[in-house]
């Protein structure tokens, strides 16, 4: 008997999985409507968000991808769109959570075999090529682009926001949906993490990026 | 002199000089990338949905195909049965003939290599000759056997080594009443009918033996062939024969080899006959190799002092695979006294006694140990309930005639 039972649960499980397929492709199917709203973000918000995910990912494939995936999620999520926050910083968390969903993913696998190895500690080096925008700009500028990614997710996320981004402290609140008062911890830590970055970077590679100050020179 | 040092507030300056960077695909191209991949997306739902259709397919065409392999086991049955009754018609004619030096057994067993093959439907066949179990399907709990349940039915009991061969099951198979010259025959056609395996018990039975009577009701003769495996593995052929005849009102059995008297075992040396103990003074523990095999009480291999003893005994975790306490620890009691035949167990307030199977079979566990010292009525005094199964806690209870029903 409890055979039966069991397979009963089987198809009945298998039933539900299959009609769960079947919802999402009639919620990716339902299309129109959705173009439009498409249009009015992409105006909106496309480079925003572009560059907010480029500065967290660094690789412009990588980027490319996950705008797009924020599209697909924003879609899937329009209408429960509720306008609790405004619609700029909800698109700012969709592609937040969206860039972490990569990171997941990418750490996965290495930290499946290896889960007591520490990866980060071994990419001294970052391994993406400086985009052109940034090899133009002084050795200053570099070395802050390079310390970026060697805070925490957390860290880097208000860092970008608050000043390359431009948002203010409230609206990477709800970016994040922290408290303001986390937000401003947590910017302070970051700014003292990345100084101390840089001084490190300077300590090794000399005086590229070291700062002279200008006082000296006049002497 | 170099100096490294930057203020907060110009590390923010320089992060606010990151430059500008610039997704550099048209709007068209990102609109159709989206469609792309959403397209892309489809398939994989899609995908698992069909994969899981066709396990489905796989898995339900894999039970009937089940279905129909029993189905057509039970048609050939059917053309099985008349060769099997043959078989049963010549093994009988060969016992009466016990002069004959033949060995019909090891004919019978030739047969039962091919009969075995169905023991499913051997066993419907004896419908007949066998008394079914009032409507129980799930057999994870075999029941002892009382004197109330021969009014018009016997038993066969077999020692049965389990499935590690450390203890002797013994294992109760009801049949239509039979008279009781006929025993020691009904007993070797069980033996050759058995399924241990399904009662997860090891598969012992049938043996290379002939067994006949002796010289008189209570003796059982047991004919080896020269050179034969049993005598080797004496210790467990001898305790399964004990076990197995004591409950078939056997007091003794006698040896041959080859018609020759005696036989020597390897073991326990050249022997001509050996007592069967009635009571050996044991506890009794459970055994189920899985949770699809039944319970079932078994008698320890080593005999106690005293009564109490070896109550307390049945409470112990032998560190045995499929081994488990037969009484559980809440079953207290404050005093235990005997007269004549019959043994008061006062139980102790707290004692849990409840109306389930787990208590039936611990209070049949205290019957058997009872038995096995040679009581034969037990009286529980101080019960919380009045009656557990068919037991009626408020009356002596005769012990039990044999354990372990399973049929």
């Amino acid at each position: 008997m409890w055979k039966l039972t069991e397979f009963y649960n089987k198809i009945k499980a298998e039933v539900c999985n299959f009609s769960l397929g079947l919802t999402t492709i009639f919620m990716n199917g339902c299309g129109e409507m959705m173009d439009s709203v498409f249009h009015d973000l992409y105006e909106k918000y496309h480079q925003e968000i572009y560059q907010f995910i480029f500065y967290m990912t660094k690789n412009r494939e990588t980027a490319e991808d996950l705008v797009q995936e924020v599209y697909i999620r924003v879609m899937k999520a329009y209408e429960r769109f509720e306008g609790k926050s405004s619609e700029k910083t909800w698109m700012y968390s969709i592609a937040r959570n969206v860039t972490i969903d990569y990171f997941r993913k990418q750490k996965g696998w290495k930290d499946k075999i290896f889960p007591n190895f520490d990866w980060d500690r071994q990419l001294i080096k970052d391994k993406e090529p400086i985009p052109e925008e940034v090899a133009i700009m002084n050795d200053e500028i570099q070395g802050i682009y390079q310390c970026l990614n060697r805070c925490t997710v957390d860290q880097r996320s208000v860092i970008i926001l608050r000043y390359i981004q431009g948002l203010s402290i409230t609206e990477t609140a709800e970016v994040l949906n922290w408290s303001e008062s986390k937000v401003k911890t947590t910017q302070h830590r970051a700014l003292k993490a990345i100084k101390k970055l840089m001084e490190d970077l300077s300590g090794k590679e000399g005086h590229r990026i070291e700062k002279i100050p200008l006082e000296r020179k006049r002497n | 002199m170099r100096r490294s040092r930057w203020k907060e507030s110009e590390i923010e300056d320089m992060l606010r000089e990151l430059p500008k960077l610039k997704d550099d695909r048209t709007k068209a191209e990102v609109f159709a990338r989206i469609h792309d991949k959403k397209k892309k997306k489809h398939w994989m739902p899609l995908f698992a949905g069909v994969a899981s259709l066709f396990l489905m397919v796989v898995l339900a065409s894999s039970l009937i195909i089940e279905k129909k392999g029993t189905t057509s086991q039970e048609g050939s049955g059917g053309s099985g049965k008349l060769s099997l009754s043959e078989n049963k018609e010549m093994a009988d004619l060969e016992w009466q003939d016990a002069s004959n030096k033949e060995n019909p057994l090891e004919d019978k067993q030739d047969n039962q290599e091919f009969s075995s093959k169905q023991a499913e439907i051997e066993s419907k066949d004896k419908v007949s000759e066998m008394e079914p179990r009032k409507g129980e399907k799930e057999k994870t709990f075999a029941q002892a056997i009382y004197q109330d349940d021969l009014k018009n039915g016997s038993i066969i009991t077999m020692g049965v080594p389990d499935d590690q061969m450390n203890f002797i099951v013994p294992i109760s198979i009801k049949l239509k009443h039979y008279d009781e010259s006929d025993t020691l025959n009904q007993l070797v056609n069980q033996m050759s009918d058995i399924d241990e395996e399904q009662y997860g018990l090891s598969d012992y039975f049938p043996l290379d033996i002939k067994i006949s009577q002796g010289n008189d009701m209570t003796t059982a003769h047991i004919d080896f062939q020269e050179k034969s495996q049993l005598l080797d593995e004496d210790t467990l052929f001898l305790h399964s024969m004990e076990e197995t005849l004591s409950y078939n009102n056997i007091e003794k059995m006698t040896f041959s080899t080859d018609g020759e008297q005696g036989a020597m075992f390897a073991h326990a040396g050249y022997l001509k006959e050996v007592d069967i103990p009635h009571q050996k003074n044991r506890t009794y523990l459970l055994y189920q190799r899985d949770e699809s095999s039944p319970r079932f009480l078994v008698p320890s291999n080593m005999g106690y002092a005293d009564f109490e003893e070896a109550l307390q005994a049945g409470k112990g975790e032998a560190d045995i695979e499929g081994i488990s306490p037969a009484i559980p620890h809440d079953l207290k009691w404050e005093r235990i006294s005997s007269n004549g035949n019959l043994v008061v167990i006062q139980l102790s307030d707290q004692a849990a006694i409840e109306n389930s199977e787990e208590s039936l079979q611990a209070l049949e566990a205290i019957l058997f140990i009872a038995k096995d010292f040679g009581f034969e009525k037990v009286k529980f005094e101080n019960a919380p309930i009045e009656e557990v199964g068919q037991l009626n806690l408020t009356e002596d209870i005769l012990v039990p005639k044999a354990p372990n029903q399973v049929n």
